[in-house]
């Protein structure tokens, strides 16, 4: 019928119309205005604001009735659940608004949200190019060397552990630069050990890599499984290449090309020989029969229920693990090689950002300073979070105080290799599928490094 | 049937009253996010900052991409899984009950059908214990002795690919049994009985009774199972996310990496456009070839 073809005609036109004339991200409204200015990167970081550091109670009571817009992983929750109250009895005119979400699904939209209308004020990202990366590119969050500097953040922590979160102005490499977020805790792979099978094989927790092998070797012998490990997540493996490679790399060096430090390279015989130790380990049958086909839950799981002597994992693993093995868990940082530094892959947690479009500025500094502040330590250590400041804390739970001593060792020895997947936008894909095939004996070390390298080159030369 | 004199005819208001809501809902839905998306194919946007204008451009990059070609291929493989395997089965199984007619058919076919109102989640969830090393599948075959064939069906580089596709083949054959039996009852019982009468067997039965019968049916079990099996998203995402190594990798799977991961909007919505192709051209050529080798 005529009007029928008229009127299918005028729905199709219209919704070109609506779509055709805008370019996306142009000052139609679909990103930040601010931004437009910065499609190169802005060579210039943004300058502070007039606010007085360190933010004064008067200050915040000056800005009334305000409500502090906060978004924090699903992993703070707790936390939160103490830091919050604590926050709005200090400061009675703030009311904190918290969203809490899902990791996966923070990294997918804090990005968005910090570049939109309402954005918070207060939000966690993530290190490396993918998110603190995009965000500071884009301008969307707020320096914080002057936060830094006013509330004595050095006289807490590691400065060495700014640089995860210090970048050029432009986003396009880290390591160094303004500082932009700050984490309380840390979160790091290490060896959580079954305490009666160890006993079993007449060993102690290995110190050194050379006693971790022959830890393993001893319980390939005794008829147990040396290392549970559960790879269909993709990452898992390479959290246990991080702590193998921690035990022959430098750990700065591994810093450092994750950083994007010029003429670094993944292709270096000390990734070589860590690379061809995890596939011995692999031919040996040191990990389960089909381990690319378990979950990471489901091997914490099997390894809660007596399955296997050893789990290289992250200490988010604890609860789990502490819930099903009890007293039976034990947990190190990662075996030292011969340089005796522990080290292997670990950061600081989630990167508290402040956002550069605040209207409650003070208030929002306040609250990540509240976080940062070293006297809340406790309050982490009781939730079985590792405070990553200098001051002692203490822990009713055997196992949390293994993981907080395993940290003061790594972290005194500079040993956090970071995470692999932070040195490109691409690298999550090409480093995990890539270990699954090398492992499998589908490709070569030499194959593996160039395609990690080449990805990393790639990458580097478009920024 | 005589047609209609061409002149302009009254509208049905009544008719169009009703249709208007939901043409609204299909042009905001449907047509505009997919003239937005060819739109944003045409640039180079990470979502933030204004985009660059890139025209054509992203479509040779996409087309030539070694990565895509595996992804598509195996997007080809699902195709089989979710079409082939269950239209078969679906068929087969009608056809046994047109003979037999069991009874207890109501509840054997809300059994079957079961699978397509669960959560993919649930069943990529479910499947992966089913798979695991430990899973049931495991523990029947070494129960009757085949223990050598145990792995980790959806950890090993071989297997992965055809044990998803098997999960495609569980959520869609039900939906495919339900609609042949649904149109197998409207077929008279006279041409099976005519059909039974002249000797013919169960295939020639099923070739010349049951298939030209369903073939309304079979026309919208095609268009379901092709773009279901060539969208697969969830059970991929749920299960092996591509992996191992790169072996169940599918185009869904980089149109959520490129636009949410790495911030190439651009990109992703290039793979959606071709995506669509591919899946407007195979429906198109299955009618083609099924018009012109029917004869109503």
């Amino acid at each position: 019928m005529k009007i029928g073809k008229v009127v299918i005609a005028l729905a199709i036109g219209g919704s070109l119309v609506l779509t055709g004339c805008s370019s996306p991200g142009g000052s139609e409204g679909e990103g930040d205005p601010a931004s437009e200015s910065s499609a190169a990167g802005d060579p210039t970081a943004e300058a502070p604001t007039g606010v007085v550091l360190p933010v004064t109670a008067e200050a915040i009571a000056d800005m009334g009735p305000t409500t502090l817009s906060v978004w924090a992983d699903g992993g703070e929750e707790l936390t939160m659940a103490q830091l919050i109250p604590q926050f709005e009895a200090m400061y009675p005119n703030i009311t904190v608004d918290l969203t809490l979400k899902g990791f996966d699904d923070l990294m997918s939209t804090v990005v968005p949200a910090l570049s939109g209308d309402s954005a918070p004020d207060v939000a966690q990202g993530n290190q490396g190019y993918a998110v603190d990366g995009t965000l500071v590119g884009a301008d969307l969050i707020r320096p914080l060397d002057d936060v830094a500097t006013a509330y004595g953040w050095a006289n807490s922590y590691n400065v060495s552990d700014y640089g995860q979160f210090s970048w050029a102005p432009d986003g396009s490499s880290f390591g160094s630069g303004t500082l932009y977020g700050m984490s309380p805790v840390t979160e790091f792979v290490g060896v959580f050990y079954n305490k009666s099978k160890l006993a079993d094989l007449g060993l102690e927790a290995p110190q050194t890599f050379e006693e971790f092998e022959a830890a393993l070797a001893a319980a390939k012998s005794a008829g147990e499984l040396p290392i549970m490990m559960g790879n269909s997540d993709k990452y898992p493996a390479t959290h246990v290449y991080g702590v193998i490679q921690g035990a022959f790399t430098p750990a700065q060096n591994t810093r450092d090309w994750i950083g994007g430090s010029a003429g670094s390279t993944f292709n270096d015989p000390t990734n070589e020989q860590a690379l061809n130790s995890m596939k011995q380990w692999a031919d040996e049958g040191y990990f389960p029969k089909g381990f690319n086909g378990i979950s990471a839950d489901d091997a914490t799981a099997q390894f809660g229920s007596g399955d296997g002597v050893f789990l290289i994992g992250g200490t988010w693993n604890a609860g789990a693990i502490n819930k099903t093995l009890g007293a039976d868990a034990g947990f190190i940082s990662a075996p030292s090689g011969s340089s005796g530094a522990s080290a292997g892959t670990g950061s600081l947690g989630l990167g508290w950002h402040v956002s550069s479009k605040t209207d409650a500025e003070p208030a929002a500094i306040a609250f990540v300073a509240m976080i940062m502040d070293s006297a809340n330590a406790q309050v982490f250590a009781d939730l079985n979070r590792i405070p990553a400041s200098n001051g002692t804390v203490s822990s009713s739970n055997a196992l949390f105080e293994e993981q907080i001593r395993g940290a003061a060792r790594t972290l005194a020895d500079s040993g956090q290799t970071y995470y692999f997947d932070w040195a490109t936008e691409t690298m999550y894909d090409v480093f995990t599928a890539s270990l699954q095939e090398f492992l499998d004996g589908r490709i070569s070390a030499a194959d593996f490094m160039s395609v990690v390298q080449t990805d990393w080159d790639t990458f580097l030369a478009n920024r | 049937m005589a047609s209609p004199a061409v002149r302009f005819q009254r509208p049905d208001v009544l008719a169009w009253t009703l249709v208007i809501p939901a043409m609204i809902i299909f042009a905001l839905f449907v047509l505009y996010p997919l003239t937005r998306t060819v739109w944003l194919s045409l640039w180079e946007w990470d979502g933030l900052t204004p985009a660059t204008w890139a025209g054509l451009g992203n479509y040779p990059n996409v087309l030539t991409d070694p990565k895509m070609h595996s992804a598509f291929a195996h997007s080809l493989v699902f195709l089989f899984f979710y079409t082939v395997i269950p239209i078969t089965i679906g068929i087969t199984i009608t056809a046994v009950i047109m003979r037999t007619n069991p009874r207890g058919q109501m509840t054997f076919r809300a059994i079957l059908f079961l699978p397509q109102i669960l959560s993919t989640v649930v069943i990529a969830v479910a499947w992966r214990w089913i798979y695991a090393p430990d899973g049931p599948i495991n523990s029947l075959l070494s129960a009757i002795g085949f223990d050598q064939l145990t792995r980790a069906w959806l950890g090993d580089f071989d297997t992965a690919l055809p044990s998803l596709g098997i999960i495609g083949t569980w959520i869609v054959y039900g939906f495919c049994m339900i609609l042949f039996i649904a149109g197998a009852q409207k077929i008279p019982r006279e041409l099976f009985e005519a059909a039974r009468i002249d000797g013919a067997g169960a295939l020639a039965e099923i070739r010349h009774v049951l298939l030209p019968g369903l073939r309304r049916e079979m026309t919208v079990v095609l268009i379901f199972t092709i773009t279901l099996g060539l969208r697969n998203f969830d059970i991929v995402w749920n299960t092996t996310q591509g992996g191992p190594g790169t072996t169940t990798t599918v185009p869904s799977l980089y149109i959520y990496q490129e636009t949410f991961l790495y911030r190439n909007v651009g990109v992703g919505a290039t793979i959606s456009v071709l995506l669509t192709i591919i899946i407007l051209a195979t429906t198109g050529i299955t009618m083609a070839v099924r018009n012109r080798r029917g004869a109503s």
